[in-house]
């Protein structure tokens, strides 16, 4: 899957957060999700969905096809990468 | 239905006084004034905005008032300008914005200056007493407060503030960034120094405008040095104000800008019962909601900062933004060491409104909580 990622600024301490506009939408992408803990939030006014794995969260509309992740901070770069090549070969 | 709901004007404000993009926007397509400096007959925006802050700020001095970019090139100006040398002290409180931590930090590695930084009460405020026993106790040569905390909206007695300080023969700066066109200022009532300012917060006016007043008699030196339109053959920034502080031509398109919106504010002064009837029902209705709402007591600016138990604020804002459409801040608001007081170390969801807010806003963004509180 190809995919545009840029760094979203913001006012907490430590933070990793990208956002990544992806080719299909959010429920598509929460079936490629293997092992991660997923919920799904439909009371909200546009439903959205969430995703931890190892400390990483994944977080988006159901209905759009942008997404935002955190990486945990002390090895971001390397789940950065790791989430991306996955990404990638999707 | 709406489009989206702005709850960010401690950050800037939105939407602007009526008037404002059309004075920019004629600025922009007309004959520039600035370029020629000068003249009786020329429209000096920079002069008219510097008489009508000085009526707004409550002195004398209007020409006192430099104006640039925004509340930290002010505050900047004012801390590295100042005449510290090492071993000074400085007292200030942990309420304060990075504008005004990260340059105390720099000079106590730069000159080593002694900065101490009070704590507040638990909803942001400087306690009185606590701030006259620190100035008695470290003595400083400057101190330094905000007008407001930009996290909790509490409004710092300023006049008290600065008593105890003068009284102990320091110098006193203050940030009115959060308080500029919605608290009352009386700077040379209060005996302040130096205050700077913001224009695009509750002023309403653009961003890219701020000012600091500097009083007669305290000359800073210069942060930038360039071009002043005046005293050409000097080697050196001239003496006079507002000319020694304002190197480079000025922001002309965004201060007739702001000169509308004080205009505008002027023929619509803020009903302020109204606005503080707004706050506290916002206040109450996000308690009832869920939410666990710092409610400081007293004045205070239109801003509650709040967290939903078990949510981090990161969560909340993003439901709010992506979900609701609902513009608001999270984290630590640039203000990190406040959390330290205040007790909440992941940072806060912050609301804050203009005088622009309706009710049927406040009714959108209360629901929106109640159903977030509900999903946990």
């Amino acid at each position: 899957m190809q995919f545009e990622v840029t760094k979203t600024e913001n006012c907490f301490a430590d933070s990793q957060s990208y956002e990544y506009r992806l080719t299909i939408e959010g429920h598509s992408f929460i079936a490629l999700l293997e092992g991660w803990e997923i919920k799904e939030h439909h009371k909200y006014r546009r439903p959205l969905f969430t995703a931890d794995r190892n400390g990483v969260n994944v977080k988006g509309l159901l209905k759009a096809a942008t997404i935002k992740v955190s990486y945990p901070s002390d090895r971001w770069e390397s789940e950065k990468a790791s989430f991306e090549s996955w990404l990638s070969n999707q | 239905m709406y489009d989206f709901i702005y709850m960010n004007n401690a950050a800037t404000s939105w939407p602007k006084a009526p008037g404002v993009a059309e004075a920019v926007a004629k600025a922009l397509s007309g004959r520039p004034g600035a370029a020629n400096r000068g003249g009786i007959e020329r429209f000096d925006v920079f002069g008219e905005v510097r008489r009508k802050m000085a009526a707004l700020l409550g002195l004398a001095a209007h020409d006192h008032i430099a104006l640039g970019g925004n509340a930290t090139w002010s505050l900047n100006l004012a801390l590295f300008g100042y005449p510290l040398k090492e071993g000074d002290a400085v007292v200030t409180s942990k309420s304060e914005h990075n504008s005004v931590l990260r340059p105390l930090y720099e000079l106590e590695r730069r000159i080593k200056i002694k900065a101490v930084f009070l704590d507040t009460d638990k909803a942001g405020r400087i306690p009185t007493d606590k701030w006259e026993e620190a100035i008695k106790q470290y003595k400083p040569k400057l101190a330094v407060f905000t007008h407001a905390s930009n996290i909790t909206g509490a409004v710092n007695d300023a006049q008290s503030l600065s008593k105890a300080a003068k009284a102990e023969g320091a110098d006193v700066l203050v940030d009115a960034s959060q308080t500029c066109g919605w608290e009352p200022i009386c700077t040379d009532a209060w005996n302040i120094d130096m205050l700077a300012f913001t224009g695009h917060k509750y002023l309403l006016g653009p961003q890219g405008t701020g000012g600091l007043y500097v009083r007669p008699g305290l000359t800073l030196s210069p942060h930038l040095i360039g071009g002043t339109g005046s005293h050409s053959d000097l080697r050196t920034m001239p003496d006079d104000m507002p000319s020694r502080l304002e190197a480079g031509t000025g922001n002309e398109p965004s201060f007739c800008g702001l000169l509308a919106a004080l205009e505008w504010a002027e023929q619509n002064p803020l009903d302020r019962a109204k606005q503080d009837d707004l706050l506290a029902g916002l206040r109450q209705r996000l308690t009832q909601a869920g939410a666990d709402v710092i409610i400081p007591s007293g004045a205070c600016t239109p801003t509650v900062s709040f967290n939903i138990p078990g949510q981090s604020p990161a969560e909340v804002g993003y439901i709010l933004e992506e979900s609701y459409d609902i513009l608001c801040r999270t984290g630590l608001h640039c203000a990190p060491i406040l959390f330290e007081c205040l007790g909440r170390n992941e940072g806060t969801v912050r609301f804050s409104m203009s005088r622009f807010t309706t009710m049927e806003e406040i009714d959108a963004v209360v629901d929106a909580v109640k159903d977030i509180a509900n999903a946990v």
